[in-house]
């Protein structure tokens, strides 16, 4: 019994250390890397977060037990009593303070570079408005070649739960919601931003590599939340822009004119211009 | 040591806790029967249930009933080895099938257990009449009891007589149908009801009200008035969903998934209008009611009672095998190239002049857009006010406004919103105006309308949205023009 307290309390940095160490083997880290440039920086802080946190952990373990192990060695050893110690204090006040003091003002840069509309990247290309509704994201494109504007405008290419997106360069989403709040969550490009009612929230982002990426609502919307699944397609520029050009083309369709002459014809206009 | 001991009961409780065996399993599903066989006396609920019940089974027994257009999905096979299963109850076969369909992740187990088997040769000699084996007097309703696709074995859940022969011919039929029950049950029921009842435990909650697919009728589809939608019509709604109401749209779900959710629905529409069917045949006669007011005016109870048995006996089954034909040639039918509404011209092009046609059409007093829609197409008519006769009961509905063919309060579409909820497409406009929207009051206007006219009144019905006061003026005095030039 005597050195079981002592055993507890090492037991668990050492248990902490083992399976973080384990745990990318195992499948249990993040379910993907970071696909976005942001998405690096913010895994980059957490990195650095996670550290911090470690060491301090596992140092406040090693103290505690050793103290404990100390202590039991001498049966007749009598504690005692202290009351307050100035220095101490200070120390243990000032000390995490500056940490905290240094992840602040250490992450401002990526958190402007998110949320400060200042601070966006110039050449943003506003791809859609998403707006988020029980239980579905509704996505509305301009119409090709055209900039987004706020209202909707004649011509504007409409789909659901399926945004895509040229990758490689930043691209931006105007967020809203038509009724209760919700969350647009990418987990693999690190983007989450509540879409509040009322507002049109700009978010932007960079896929670094195309691919097919989830897409789910992170704020519990009503009984429906868990449908709200949609994907993110991230793709090569010129595929993005074919992918648009028959979205709108197939949006046109009266019928009789096949969707291939309606796209050879929007093509040959583009080429005019 | 106290803490310690605290601590090990803890563990001890939460760990009982965590016993899931001890929770109760769900209640077995059931086919909600249609709302008005309870005004049948009771002589008359029973048959129908029965008949209904034998022919389309329950939600965890289907019946694959071949009268009906329904692709409950086939596999054919071979039987390589047949032999009995130790305890003596089955029959262990083992089968090539000539294709095996892709398998979800959760395929077979839950999806073949209970697909019908029949045998199209036995022991040699080919099997005629639906390929049930006859064994005497009981033909035998096969079916899969397990099977691995993997070893190819699979277990039937009877005994036959004699086992088959390497070489027989078999069939198994129901797969689709069962993995679209699987799918639905887990992402449609509980708006639509496990009967296809618009009934579901979130059903009264929403407005509009999840479809009842019971009698057929659904809104949004590419066929014309009065007729079915076709496969592709309801694979259009369950991707796309219907903006603006609470049917959400399952662009993700697997394409599997839909094609076996689209049968499933078809099933359970063409099985609640074969109940609905039954319960119309009886309902005049043979309601409580009916039956009070026969014996009021003097008839025996037991004479009509005998009627009854005599109707059930024998013009029961026939008037079934008549509506049953005629339910699925209205399915089949559908499915047909010629039975798509589409224009014969393409779109005219959508310019100031046309959506000026447009308007005048829309204002006419002969489409009564106006009456519905109101003047700047707002949804405000002059009908969303008046009270609507109800013609079942031939009295006023208590509440003004519009009402749809399931008795639920509807309005007209708010046009200058820009929703659509049967798509946006010019081609969708066009089969909404030339075909209406079916249980709707909205009317279809193909008759009073050629096609230039209805392609004129697509183009100014999408301009709405983006109208102004000033545009409308305009438009109005180009209209006015063109009346005044026609004169
Ligand atoms: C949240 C509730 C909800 C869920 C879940 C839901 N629906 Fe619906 N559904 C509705 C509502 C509401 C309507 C009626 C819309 C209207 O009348 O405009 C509807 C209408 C329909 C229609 C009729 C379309 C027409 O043309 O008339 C079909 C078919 C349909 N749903 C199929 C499905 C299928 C299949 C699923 C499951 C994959 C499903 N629904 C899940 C609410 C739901
Ligand atoms: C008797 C009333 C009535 C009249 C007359 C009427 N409508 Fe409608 N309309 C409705 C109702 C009700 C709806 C909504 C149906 C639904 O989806 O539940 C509707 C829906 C619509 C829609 C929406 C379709 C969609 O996909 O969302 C359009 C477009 C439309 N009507 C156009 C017209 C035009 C054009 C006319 C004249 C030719 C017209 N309506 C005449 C009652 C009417
Ligand atoms: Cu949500």
């Amino acid at each position: 019994m005597r050195n079981f307290w002592c055993l507890f309390f090492t037991v668990w940095p050492i248990v902490a250390v083992g399976t973080f160490v384990i745990a990318p083997a195992m499948g249990w880290w993040f379910p993907t890397d970071a696909y976005s440039t942001l998405g690096q920086q913010i895994d980059d802080l957490f990195y650095l977060i996670l550290t911090i946190v470690g060491v301090v952990f596992i140092g406040t373990h090693i103290a505690l037990g050793y103290t404990l192990w100390k202590g039991s060695q001498d049966p007749n050893r009598r504690s005692w009593f202290t009351h307050g110690s100035h220095t101490l204090e200070v120390i243990w006040t000032i000390v995490p303070a500056g940490i905290l003091l240094f992840i602040a003002l250490y992450q401002m840069d990526v958190w402007r570079m998110y949320r400060v509309q200042s601070a966006f990247p110039e050449d943003l290309l506003e791809v859609a408005e998403v707006t988020a509704r029980q239980f579905e994201w509704r996505i509305r494109y301009p119409a090709p070649g055209r900039p987004l504007q706020l209202k909707p405008q004649k011509g504007d290419v409409y789909a659901v739960n399926d945004l895509h997106v040229p990758v490689n360069r930043p691209v931006l989403i105007q967020l809203r919601t038509m009724d209760v709040q919700h969350s647009f969550f990418v987990p693999s490009l690190r983007v989450k931003q509540d879409a509040l009612p009322g507002q049109v929230i700009p978010v932007w982002f960079e896929v670094t590599k195309p691919g097919i990426y989830d897409l789910t609502c992170a704020e519990l919307c009503g009984w429906g939340h868990y449908k709200m699944r949609g994907r993110v397609v991230a793709e090569a520029e010129e595929d993005f822009r074919a992918y648009l050009q028959r979205l709108a083309a197939e949006q046109a369709y009266d019928g009789v004119t096949p969707i291939e002459t309606a796209l050879s014809h929007a093509e040959k206009r583009q080429n005019e211009e | 040591m106290v803490a310690r001991n605290c601590l090990l009961g803890l563990t001890i409780v939460a760990l009982l806790g965590c016993d899931l065996s001890r929770v109760a399993p769900p209640p077995e599903a059931v086919f909600a029967p249609d709302e008005r066989i309870d005004d049948l006396v009771r002589q008359a609920r029973r048959p129908v249930v029965e008949m209904v019940t034998e022919r389309f089974g329950t939600p965890n027994r289907l019946v694959a009933w071949e009268a009906l257009p329904v692709d409950y999905g086939v596999l054919e096979g071979r039987v390589v080895e047949a032999y009995p299963e130790t305890d003596g109850t089955c029959w262990r076969l083992k089968v090539e099938l000539d294709a095996v369909p892709e398998f979800p992740k959760d395929w077979p187990a839950p999806l073949l257990q209970g697909v019908a088997v029949a045998f199209l040769s036995f022991g040699g000699k080919p099997v005629s009449a639906g390929g049930l084996v006859d064994e005497g007097e009981n033909r035998v309703g096969l079916t899969v009891q397990r099977f691995d696709p993997g070893t190819g074995v699979l277990e039937l859940a009877q005994r036959l007589g004699s086992p088959p022969s390497a070489g027989d011919r078999l069939r198994l039929v129901g797969h689709k149908l069962q993995r679209g029950r699987v799918a639905y049950m887990r992402h449609c029921v509980h708006c639509h009801g496990v009967a296809g009842d618009g009934n579901g435990p979130t059903a009264p909650y929403l407005n509009p009200r999840p479809r009842d697919y019971r009698r057929g009728i659904f809104k949004f589809t590419s066929t014309g008035p009065n007729e079915r939608p076709t496969r592709d019509d309801l694979k259009r709604t369950i991707r796309q969903g219907i903006p603006g109401t609470y049917m959400p749209s399952f662009f993700l779900l697997d394409d599997g998934d839909v094609e076996a959710i689209v049968e499933y629905v078809r099933f359970l529409a063409m099985r609640g209008e074969f109940e609905r069917r039954l319960v119309d045949e009886l309902i005049l006669d043979y309601s409580t009611e009916a039956v009070a007011q026969r014996v009021d005016a003097g008839e025996e109870r037991s004479d009509i009672l005998d009627e009854l048995e005599t109707f059930l006996r024998d013009e029961l089954p026939e008037t079934a095998a008549f509506e049953v034909e005629r339910i699925a040639n209205a399915w089949r039918r559908v499915e047909r190239p010629e039975a798509l509404v589409v224009p014969k011209t393409p779109r005219t092009p959508d310019t100031f002049e046309s959506r000026a046609r447009g308007r005048k059409l829309f204002l006419s007093k002969t489409l009564k857009c106006v009456d519905c829609h109101g003047p700047t197409g707002r949804g405000d008519g002059p009908m969303t006010e008046d009270y609507q006769l109800n013609t079942a009961t031939n009295e006023y509905y208590p509440f003004p406004g519009l009402v749809d063919a399931w008795g639920h309060p509807i309005r007209p579409r708010n046009l200058t919103r820009g929703i659509y909820r049967g798509g946006r497409r010019p081609l969708d406009i066009y089969r909404r105006i030339y075909v209406g929207i079916k249980g709707t009051p909205m009317p279809s206007s193909a008759a009073a309308l050629n096609e230039e006219q209805i392609w004129d009144l697509v183009n100014y019905v999408l301009s709405i949205p983006y109208e102004t006061a000033d545009t409308r003026r305009q438009l109005d005095a180009v209209a006015a023009q063109l009346t005044a030039s026609e004169k």
